[in-house]
């Protein structure tokens, strides 16, 4: 029983925890994509 | 549309998960694992196989999308490829009280997630142009899905612990891992479409920024 728990448990935090990055980084884009369109033309917007 | 298949991919792993832990219970205990570890090795399998599909179009067709495709592909693989060596590691010391045995499928499952980690490492260290190191990442991308074949082969012509086939009792036990192995691939394309997604959006904002 332990080892299937354990087996379970890992695929789970796994599969969530990789979404979670990828939802991070999808909002971390969409904060530089904002800042790029609110900014004025030309060089300086990192 | 991409909330929606994650959405759906979620449901069909948790209904797996539910079935496969009430009314499609495997006795001994332990061997319920099998509906983690085996949707996991396929997803793996399939994303390794899209990795190989991507380089080939990159390097025939030279288009920057296939090179985000095999990125994506490589990283979900490598993800779902730890899962798969994670549970069978468990479920060996469950059931065979050993973590680790040198059998033929062990070996080159091993061998497989070393190769695509290489793959990723390689993807962020290479010097050079973006283009070298997308043919670079392309060529060995296709290198390392000769191991592909081995792992799957391997249980079926060479003596290994693992059975090549298994049946099972009810079809309650059928549905759930089918729907593991549904949900697993249908999560897998979510992730992968997100990916390679992503790292559009990325080369676009560096184009954007560097003009």
């Amino acid at each position: 029983m332990f080892y299937l728990c354990l087996a379970f448990s890992l695929v789970w935090i796994c599969h969530l925890a990789y979404l979670l990055a990828i939802d991070r980084q999808v909002r971390q884009m969409g904060r530089r994509m904002k800042a790029r369109a609110d900014a004025p033309p030309g060089p300086g917007v990192g | 549309m991409r909330r929606w298949f994650m959405a759906l991919s979620i449901v069909m792993l948790i209904l797996s998960t539910w079935l496969g832990l009430t009314k499609g219970q495997i006795v001994p205990i332990q061997r319920n694992i099998l509906y983690v570890h085996v949707p996991n090795s396929i997803g793996a399998l399939l994303g390794f196989a899209a990795l190989l599909l991507a380089s080939v179009g990159y390097l025939v067709t030279e288009r920057q999308i296939y090179d985000w495709i095999a990125a994506a592909s490589a990283e979900v693989g490598t993800v779902l490829a730890s899962i798969l060596n994670a549970t069978g590691m468990i479920f060996s010391r469950a059931e065979w009280n050993v973590w680790w045995t040198p059998s033929p499928r062990l070996i080159s499952s091993a061998l497989l997630w070393f190769l695509y980690v290489v793959y990723l490492i390689l993807r962020t260290s290479l010097p050079g142009s973006r283009r070298r190191r997308a043919r670079i990442c392309a060529v060995f991308g296709i290198i390392a899905f000769l191991d592909v074949p081995m792992v799957y082969i391997s249980a079926r012509f060479i003596p290994d612990i693992h059975r090549p086939d298994f049946s099972f009792e009810s079809s309650w036990q059928t549905l759930a891992l089918v729907l593991g192995i549904a949900g697993t691939i249908a999560l897998a394309g979510v992730l992968i479409w997100l990916r390679a997604d992503l790292l559009r959006r990325r080369f676009e904002l560096e184009n954007q920024l560097h003009n």
